[in-house]
């Protein structure tokens, strides 16, 4: 159960920073800059998912404490140059919270060419896109903030590099309750946020052209299968008559995307997308995109609580999901020292004879990671 | 690279600016650019894993034989590995990508620290090719 982290009044959260408390802090930005100096980190965004359910506050703020870490967290703002190099430089053993303001440079270079950063999947990297009151689209910019010299930025990410003990290992999921519908396997040609031409089913054709003619739902995203992660890229706005579309994240070339299936009711199948049990959720937050089309305000969403989002981010930038972060307990003999091989800890250990040989994986992981340990027969694409 | 060395440390090593080695590997891993020769140490063992040049890494990596994961940063991963290797037809460069996943399927533990420990009683199940 996630009792922790919770949407607080300021005088509150005043009191957790006071008390030397490591934090982290959704709220609109009036009310972050009443917030004293101290080891917190921060983003604006004043819409939250919350025990209660969905909520617009623009007077309290959504505290995530961080706790249980080894050693004390490092905090600091990151630039578009720095940016690249924030899985290399975090811990070996714990994991990242990264924020970034919407629109930003930072925003641009971490969706386009997060993939590609150096450790990257290799060390869990959790956060979300600072964002604005929508009614302040047109005046407000989206900030971030970093606690120990209360400097606001719009232009850089601010960042807590969280290391862990070693009996203690972080994993990353996501909850995205749409699944790539039977319409046209959709592929481009080029990476971007904004796109045209594409091929449909190996046809060359337009994705705002199809859009349009085929009536499609444009809250539905584009789905695109990562071995088996369904990965969703939103669609902003679309031009029939210049055939371009717009997107929250860019696609990438070479993927296969497909429009999500529609989904009956946003509630119900949310509740059933979300993780059974989940032993010690250390962070949270969801897609404003969900807050708005699943009508989540005042509707509960478990234990799984925080700031809707601008963006997401669980290691890349997912669009219309829910990205969470767990922290397990496994003993430390088993422990390895990557996170991606504490998460999967893959062990190929016996080959058969044979063209069709069977590869024999087993976990190097142990009992704590329960029944994410299966590992079946099965073509991931 | 092979050898699980990471940018700042080869950076350092040859007094390179970090953002030039990471274009120079970009273009490595869009099969823009070529390495020349092999370094000796591709073929190391790591322990318990098939060597470097096991075709099951080929195997892995070009599709051909798939396994269901559960961590979502593998499954990125791997779809990452995919896609280039899709595009890369330098063996060098292959060879880069096999021992990425290597390294992260069983990392290398040559550094000291606290998650160096022996390997736990693994769960072994099967994969099959499809």
């Amino acid at each position: 159960m996630n009792r922790q982290q919770t949407l607080m009044p300021l005088p509150l959260a005043a009191e957790m920073i006071a008390a030397g408390q490591v934090l982290c802090i959704a709220g609109d930005e009036a009310a972050l800059r009443q917030l004293p100096r101290g080891q917190w980190i921060g983003g604006t965004i004043p819409y939250f998912m919350t025990g209660d359910g969905g909520q617009v506050s623009r007077d309290q703020v959504f505290v995530t404490p961080v706790t249980g870490f080894a050693e004390p967290p490092r905090l600091r703002l990151r630039d578009r140059a720095a940016l690249p190099g924030i899985c290399r430089d975090a811990p070996e053993s714990g994991y990242s919270i990264v924020i970034i303001p919407a629109f930003s440079d930072c925003h641009v270079e971490f969706a386009q060419h997060a993939p590609d950063y150096e450790e990257m999947y290799l060390k869990p990297l959790v956060g979300w896109i600072a964002g604005v009151h929508l009614d302040d689209l047109a005046q407000a910019k989206p900030r971030v903030v970093l606690g120990p010299t209360g400097d606001f930025a719009d232009d850089c990410a601010v960042a807590m590099d969280v290391p862990l003990p070693p009996e203690r290992f972080a994993q990353i999921d996501i909850v995205n309750l749409f699944h790539p519908g039977h319409g046209p396997a959709i592929v481009f040609p080029a990476s971007g946020f904004t796109v045209g031409a594409c091929s449909l089913d190996d046809q060359p054709g337009n994705l705002a052209e199809y859009l349009a003619s085929a009536g499609i739902d444009t809250r539905l995203p584009l789905v695109a299968d990562y071995c088996g992660a369904l990965v969703n890229v939103s669609i902003k706005a679309v031009d029939r008559a210049s055939g371009r579309v717009e997107l929250y994240a860019p696609v990438f070339p070479g993927l296969e995307y497909r429009i999500a299936a529609p989904v009956d009711d946003y509630v119900a199948s949310f509740h059933q997308a979300l993780p059974g049990q989940t032993p010690e959720i250390a962070f949270s937050c969801n897609c404003i995109l969900n807050y708005l089309h699943s009508g989540l305000h005042g509707k509960q969403t478990g234990d799984l609580v925080g700031p809707f989002t601008f963006g997401e981010i669980g290691y890349q930038l997912p669009n219309q999901t829910l990205v969470y972060l767990d922290r397990q307990l496994g003993s430390q003999q088993g422990r390895r020292r990557r996170p991606v091989a504490q998460e999967e800890s893959m062990h190929l250990d016996a080959i058969g004879p044979g063209s069709a040989r069977g590869l024999h994986i087993g976990r190097a992981a142990d009992a704590a990671y329960g029944d994410k340990a299966q590992i079946a027969g099965a073509d991931c694409r | 690279m092979h050898d699980g060395i990471g940018f700042g440390t080869i950076c350092d090593l040859l007094d390179l600016p970090v953002a030039e080695l990471w274009k120079f590997k970009h273009r490595l891993e869009n099969g823009k650019a070529v390495l020349a020769a092999p370094p000796a140490s591709r073929n190391e063992p790591l322990p318990g894993l098939p060597a470097a040049d096991d075709p099951l890494w080929e195997s892995l990596l070009d599709g051909s034989l798939g396994i269901e994961m559960h961590a979502l940063g593998l499954k990125l991963l791997l779809t990452k590995l995919r896609e280039q290797w899709a595009v890369i037809g330098d063996p060098e460069v292959r060879a880069l990508k096999v021992q990425e996943l290597r390294r992260c399927i069983d990392p290398p533990r040559k550094k000291p620290g606290p998650r160096t420990g022996p390997i736990a009683p693994a769960r072994h199940l099967r994969a099959e090719r499809p």
